[in-house]
């Protein structure tokens, strides 16, 4: 009989990276494992000590843990990555990206820009491997695996609030579809489809999803693309082509919402009450 | 006592511009002109054929009419903006545009890359082109330092395409309030931010124009400097400009939240998420 489900997740510690300290990592992954009591977890990770971190933890939690030993430089992802960094240069936007600075605009391209513009590029394509590589990641373990269900979780998911719908460890999946929870990050002013940090899918959606995904992220870069390409980028790309492929958990636009919105069209009351509500 | 109001507006025809024709230009002029009727009137043009056209126009609402011959490369600000379109040819959004295809009209620089620079196709025709918008504000200059108008209008030829579109469309009607750039506000976007400022009229004092056009100056070459490559034309600069000294423009459309507005607003307010929501709007 198929085992239900495996987490798959990974953590290199870059040196150089300008957004997150190994700290940050270290201090999220405890509450990562403590929420997977319990689970099947295949953990990608590369230096001696984040493995008995992690070995550590999975002890304590009772998580079934294995082990795979990945340098980032050895990840799948890591040469494409490399290539699609060629063209995302941190003078293309920083004018914007200063100017936009307090305005809350979560906006993917200028939010990379402080980090693109403290990293070399050799660093910066390794974390971008990172988050960039996980469906490769989750393609693989799948074809190795028989789970009906994979999971892929960040190694800092914790930060994510998970009570009530949001609790992704009693999510009944969508078939068909990856299931994920709504970004807040957007794309010139629209908002990405999925957080990349939990996603979870049967292994059919996986190795379709990496094939759209590979021929995205070739196709990013053979047009040159300049915009920092991330795992929520391509996955935005990779719902525009294909939206049956995700399946957003958040709570949605309701039938009463639908019914007010129409009532509220017809009575040609939108801007008036976009105004009011300020 | 001398007028106090000058018109100024400018019309290159230039030859590959994709996105207008030059009868787009001609269909708007007489429109444009008849709200400048009994004015002042500074234009800049580079052909014959189009000054003799524009003339004909303004003989016939008894405009002013001050003409200057201007070419494109003797445009004082002709050697930036072909840096700048140089540099737009590496915007290659092509993903982001097949994905989203409605960026192409909403979002400047798409809309500057794909329809007006063709993908880096159109480079020579799309320098001219830019050169018109992005150098407004030396043009204004110009016409400063060689008349004494108190008030400076610039008014795109084709301004009148948005008659009875936006409100107080009338520009002609609207009296300067304050030192600063009186400008109608623009729906196009700049990484899904609105563009602060629409640059087809825009008004002021020499005050605050010479502070403007300062300001305006700094921010295109630091722009150049910057290796920025996202599409720029005034509109962008001028956001720019209003994001470092919002208090040095007015906006002449905007529709304000009344008392009305307000209390409705307060009445609504524990139900605002599910409300923006229900719009589609959260």
């Amino acid at each position: 009989m198929k085992k239900k489900r495996l987490y798959v997740s990974s953590l290199w510690i870059i040196e150089g990276n300008a957004k997150r300290s190994r700290q940050h990592y270290l201090d999220l992954l405890p509450e990562t494992f403590k929420i997977l009591r319990g689970e099947h977890l295949v953990f990608f990770c590369e230096s001696e000590d984040i493995k008995a971190v992690a070995l550590s933890l999975a002890q304590r939690y009772k998580v079934s843990l294995t082990i795979r030993h990945l340098p980032i430089q050895q990840h799948p992802d890591y040469a494409l990555t490399r290539q699609m960094m060629d063209n995302i240069r941190p003078e293309n936007f920083k004018i914007w990206a200063d100017a936009f600075r307090g305005s809350g605009t979560h906006e993917k391209a200028l939010n990379h820009q402080n980090w693109l513009q403290n990293s070399r590029h050799d660093i910066y394509s390794k974390v971008t491997t990172c988050t960039l590589g996980k469906t490769s990641l989750m393609n693989e373990i799948a074809l190795e695996n028989k789970y009906e269900e994979y999971f892929w979780i960040d190694a800092s998911a914790s930060r994510l609030g998970i009570s009530g719908k949001m609790d992704f460890r009693r999510w009944r999946l969508k078939p068909g579809a990856i299931n994920h929870r709504k970004s807040v990050m957007k794309l010139f002013g629209n908002r990405q489809t999925a957080n990349g940090m939990v996603l979870g899918g049967e292994p059919q959606v996986w190795h379709k999803l990496h094939g759209i995904y590979q021929s995205l992220l070739k196709t990013y870069i053979s047009t040159h693309c300049p915009h920092p390409g991330t795992d929520e980028v391509f996955m935005t790309l990779a719902a525009a082509q294909h939206p049956e492929l995700f399946h957003c958990k958040n709570p949605k636009r309701t039938l009463m919402h639908k019914v007010i919105g129409k009532i509220i069209w017809k009575l040609r009351l939108t801007s008036f009450i976009s105004r009011a509500l300020n | 006592m001398p007028p106090k109001r000058l018109y100024i507006s400018a019309l290159c025809i230039v030859e590959g511009n994709l996105k207008r024709s030059p009868e787009h230009y001609f269909h708007h002029l007489e429109p444009t002109l008849n709200m400048m009727r009994g004015g002042s009137l500074m234009f800049f043009y580079e052909s014959a054929e189009i000054l003799s056209r524009v003339t004909a126009v303004a003989e016939k609402y008894e405009i002013n009419f001050l003409p200057q011959k201007l070419n494109f490369e003797d445009h004082p600000d002709y050697e930036r903006a072909k840096t700048l379109a140089q540099r737009a040819c590496d915007f290659r959004m092509d993903v982001f545009a097949d994905a989203f295809p409605e960026l192409t009209s909403n979002e400047k620089g798409f809309n500057q890359y794909f329809k007006f620079l063709n993908r880096g196709e159109n480079l020579q025709a799309y320098g001219k082109q830019l050169v018109c918008t992005i150098g407004k504000y030396s043009l204004i200059k110009r016409a400063m330092a060689k008349y004494d108008f108190e008030e400076l209008y610039w008014v795109d030829v084709s301004a009148s395409r948005f008659n009875h579109k936006r409100k107080n469309f009338d520009f002609s009607k609207i009296s300067i309030r304050k030192d600063a750039i009186h400008h109608y506000s623009s729906s196009q976007k700049i990484f899904g931010q609105t563009q602060k400022v629409q640059g087809s009229v825009l008004f002021g004092n020499r005050r605050a124009w010479t502070s403007f056009a300062e300001l305006y100056d700094e921010i295109f070459e630091e722009y150049v400097r910057s290796g920025c490559i996202y599409p720029a034309t005034d509109e962008p600069l001028m956001t720019l400009c209003h994001l470092k000294k919002p208090e040095l423009f007015e906006r002449v459309d905007l529709e304000r939240r009344t008392l009305l507005h307000k209390a409705v607003g307060k009445l609504l307010s524990p139900f605002r998420k599910n409300l923006l929501i229900a719009m589609d709007q959260y």
